[in-house]
């Protein structure tokens, strides 16, 4: 009951965090020096008055700033997020091409950085001081301090281009056609709908980008982990374990884990979060057909309504995240779960 | 032992996983071999419809227009429009009204045959939406229906470029009835009421070549050939444009053969394709061209203003160290003409040009004659891939050689710097320019009164008999008196103007060797119905 209460609380803040991003981010919108008139108009249609005024009475932009607003979070209340100015086309319907790119990547981005952290977290942390704890803390700091611009360019020069063991750009193989449409999420359709050969080259598509965009949590998972794993394995109960002649993996499982995730599950989280948010750069190398492509060209065209829309998406993002997370302390600690 | 049951996970997890990269590639590659291969382009894309009547990105053209026909085109190495819907046309003498015969052949890839109901809704159409495509039918007062082939267009004053514009995309012929059915509206309400663009952005209708599959913002666009063309077939029957923003991941995948044309590549980064087999590189000049402007009021260009000080610049510049910056292939014309337009000069000698003594002199007779401080806004543009903030910081240093200081401020095109542009408030900047249409009537828009040259504080009463000719060129329906007219303004321009233009930008397409056909087009970017294997 207390978690469905809690649920519930955190429901209604999302829908205050909403009304707040939307205000925040349209008078942002309008406070800056660019104009979308002078954005998509040519000089030859500014110097047309006819057209010029044709275009802001297209796009509303002869109301006052009050009534713009007062528009666009009416629509808002009614899930309309307005036309995109640089495609013409819903923006709800934008968010839902792309997105489902950017969630699968992230998610097979967080899904590499985890594995791989906590396994490196968990070695690094048992074997600490070792040769093998140095060598995983450098390729940890690796991870966090690489730029992913360089590192998605250098991974594609080895492993496309000398090596030819991964394929290059985009999400699939320009002769392989896209699963049914179901979720958007080619791996998942073509499970779905059994069309294996697309699901083998969306898994060898993801894989550079993956490895490139999880780099960076990697780094921070297998850090927190080794450290928060240092600091149970040096508790009391453990030492009463060993005692007892419990076996290291033992201990380690059934003890110490679980106390240590933790900090592990909201790096996690946070990181999962700023994957969905922050891909544009490893979108842009790649080709990836995702929310941070479709956010950059939004953002270079002024392209306002796409701008508050991808802001809004991100917002939810993060709040459905650390909702999950808060969730999971509970299942994890059941001291949380009673603190609530 | 279990350390190393550890590492034996972790082996056969990557292992898994490069069998699952493996095998991706390895399977469909047989299915490949009995398709008929398309070609594969990759652009870092600027476009997002496709409805002519709303396009006005740079390459929009690849595809409008060989999915659409206009009554003229510009075909490969052509210097003058040649006739595609348009069978025969004849002009009144006052050079107001354009009488075209359509050819009867033509049908759109819906089976209507191409008619003159269809020509006067595509432009009444492109007129009443009142958009970036409307402002190149400025001067088309009425389009009137004579007879299913016959079609006569009235403008409000004569204009020798006419012809030229109506090869381009906002003058391309839609099929009517399928518009129509799909939303389309040409009438005066047409700003308001249009809803065909979702359509023309992701189907055709019009009776080229190719038809448009499907397009996908920010991932790729399909087009397969038109089986039913009135015209010669090209030669692939589907066209893929893939988007690749990266120019670095273009040149791997040219190199790995994914795909048949790069078409953002650098100067550097075609050097690395020297030494690759079954990859060709075609250079060619482009009608872009990048230019320092000096706000004539000195209000706002303050020194600048100064017409001394201009010829200063003029001479300070190094054009010639600028052709190296920029890449192989980067001419420096005369003046705001292009090379290549009629009555246009050849390029002029880079290092002639740059004269210091000379830049010095003129110093000296202006009202600074110790040199000065100013400051130079420089947005974030990057013309064929090439920063305007380094071309800004080459300026910086010519200039110092004459004890003109100039402080760069950066700002972004979006964030402010268009806008004060196009409101006439930047005093000293480089910025470049693209053609409207192919025809140098268009450049006259760096007259003095002119939109251009009123960015510059170029008035017509500074130089009245210069900014007249504006009127003159484009009234002037004889292209030999019309090419003598140009000849004029390149001669008077060259040298006296609040404009120097420093290049003529080079574009670098690294392709196939297997591709014939491919060549650089001013207005279409790739004549993709021209390439061939």
């Amino acid at each position: 009951m207390g978690t469905l209460i809690f649920t519930i609380k955190r429901l209604a803040y999302l829908i205050l965090l909403l009304f707040g991003v939307a205000t925040c981010v349209f008078f942002i919108s309008k406070m800056v020096p660019g104009d979308a008139v002078s954005a998509y108009l040519s000089p030859r249609s500014l110097a047309n008055p006819d057209i010029v005024a044709a275009f802001k009475e297209k796009w509303g932009l002869n109301d006052s700033l009050w009534v713009q607003y007062l528009n666009y979070m009416t629509n808002l209340v009614k899930l309309d997020l307005g036309v995109s100015i640089r495609t013409g086309n819903p923006v709800v319907e934008e968010l839902g091409r792309s997105y489902p790119a950017t969630m699968e990547l992230a998610f097979f981005s967080i899904l590499f950085a985890s594995i791989m952290g906590i396994l490196f977290g968990i070695v690094s942390a048992t074997k600490r001081n070792s040769f093998i704890d140095q060598w995983l803390r450098a390729i940890s700091v690796t991870g966090v301090s690489i730029p992913s611009f360089w590192f998605a360019i250098i991974v594609l020069f080895i492993f496309y281009s000398k090596l030819g063991w991964a394929p290059g750009i985009g999400r699939l193989s320009l002769r392989v056609s896209p699963p049914e449409h179901i979720s958007g999420m080619y791996v998942l359709d073509g499970l779905l709908t059994g069309n294996i050969i697309a699901v083998k080259d969306a898994l060898a598509h993801l894989i550079l980008p993956a490895i490139v965009l999880g780099s960076f949590t990697m780094g921070l998972i297998t850090r927190t982990t080794r450290s928060s794993l240092l600091e149970t394995l040096s508790s009391d109960y453990i030492r009463t374990a060993r005692a007892k002649g419990l076996t290291d993996r033992g201990i380690m499982v059934v003890h110490a884990f679980g106390n240590a995730a933790i900090p592990v599950l909201t790096v996690i989280g946070v990181g999962f979060g700023n994957l969905l948010g922050g891909m544009v750069v490893v979108e842009k190398i790649f080709a990836w057909p995702g929310v941070g492509q479709f956010a950059y060209q939004s953002v270079l065209g002024l392209d306002f309504p796409a701008i508050i829309g991808v802001s809004l998406l991100i917002a939810v993002n993060y709040a459905v995240i650390n909702l999950i997370i808060d969730l999971l302390y509970g299942v994890i600690d059941p001291r949380v779960r009673v603190s609530r | 032992m279990k350390k190393k049951g550890l590492l034996l996970t972790c082996v056969l997890l990557v292992l898994s996983i490069a069998s699952i990269s493996a095998k991706g590639d390895a399977e469909p590659a047989s299915e490949q071999a009995a398709m008929n291969a398309p070609l594969v382009i990759a652009i870092e894309p600027d476009y997002f419809t496709f409805d002519p009547g709303y396009a006005y990105e740079l390459y929009a053209p690849m595809v409008i227009g060989v999915v659409y026909d206009n009554l003229f085109e510009f075909t490969s190495g052509a210097a003058a429009p040649m006739p595609q819907l348009a069978e025969s046309y004849t002009v009144s003498d006052d050079g107001l009204v354009y009488t075209f015969k359509l050819r009867k052949d033509a049908a759109f890839v819906s089976g209507n045959s191409v008619t003159a109901t269809d020509v006067k809704f595509s432009f009444d159409r492109a007129i009443n939406l009142k958009s970036n495509a409307s402002a190149l039918l400025d001067g088309v007062v009425s389009i009137d229906v004579i007879d299913d082939n016959t079609v006569s267009i009235t403008l409000g004053k004569a204009d020798s470029a006419f012809i030229s514009k109506t090869t381009s995309t906002a003058y391309a012929v839609l099929d009517s009835a399928v518009v129509i059915e799909h939303g389309g509206v040409s009438d005066a309400s047409a700003a308001q009421t249009d809803s065909a663009q979702n359509y023309l952005d992701h189907q055709s209708a019009g009776s080229g070549p190719y038809t448009l599959k499907s397009f996908t913002a920010d991932d790729k666009l399909v087009m397969v050939r038109n089986e039913n063309y009135w015209g010669d077939l090209p030669a692939f029957e589907t066209i893929i444009i893939q988007d690749m923003p990266d120019e670095n991941a273009q040149l791997l995948a040219v190199k790995a053969g994914d795909i048949d044309i790069a078409f953002n590549l650098s100067s550097d980064q075609l050097s690395q394709l020297d030494s690759i087999e079954g990859v060709q590189i075609i250079s060619s000049t482009t009608m872009t061209m990048g230019f320092i402007m000096m706000h004539s009021d000195p209000e706002i260009g303050m020194q600048v203003s100064d017409p001394y000080v201009q010829k200063a610049i003029r001479y300070a510049v190094n054009y010639k160290e600028l052709q190296t910056l920029i890449g192989a292939g980067t001419i420096t014309p005369e003046s705001f003409i292009q090379v290549g337009f009629i009555g246009s000069k050849d390029p002029i000698d880079p290092a002639s040009q740059t004269d210091l003594t000379k830049a010095k002199d003129m110093l000296s007779k202006s009202a600074y004659p110790d040199g000065f401080s100013i400051d130079f806004r420089v947005c974030d543009l990057a013309p064929e891939g090439i920063p305007l903030t380094l071309i800004a910081e080459k300026i910086k240093s010519d200039l110092e050689k004459i004890d003109i200081s100039i402080n760069i401020v950066q700002e972004t095109w979006g964030g402010g710097f268009g806008d004060a542009y196009r409101n006439r408030t930047v005093g000293f900047t480089a910025m470049y320019w693209g053609p409207d249409y192919n025809d140098p009537n268009t450049q006259l828009a760096f007259l003095p009164g002119q939109y251009v040259g009123l960015r510059a504080g170029w008035t017509a009463d500074m130089n009245p008999a210069l900014a007249a000719m504006y009127d003159t060129i484009v009234a002037e329906t004889d292209n030999n008196v019309r090419t003598g007219f140009i000849e004029d303004v390149v001669t008077e321009t060259g040298e006296d103007s609040p404009f120097i233009v420093y290049a003529q930008y080079p574009k670098y397409i690294a392709a196939s060797s297997m591709l014939k056909g491919v060549e650089y087009s001013n207005l279409y970017r790739l004549d993709l119905a021209e390439i061939s294997k």
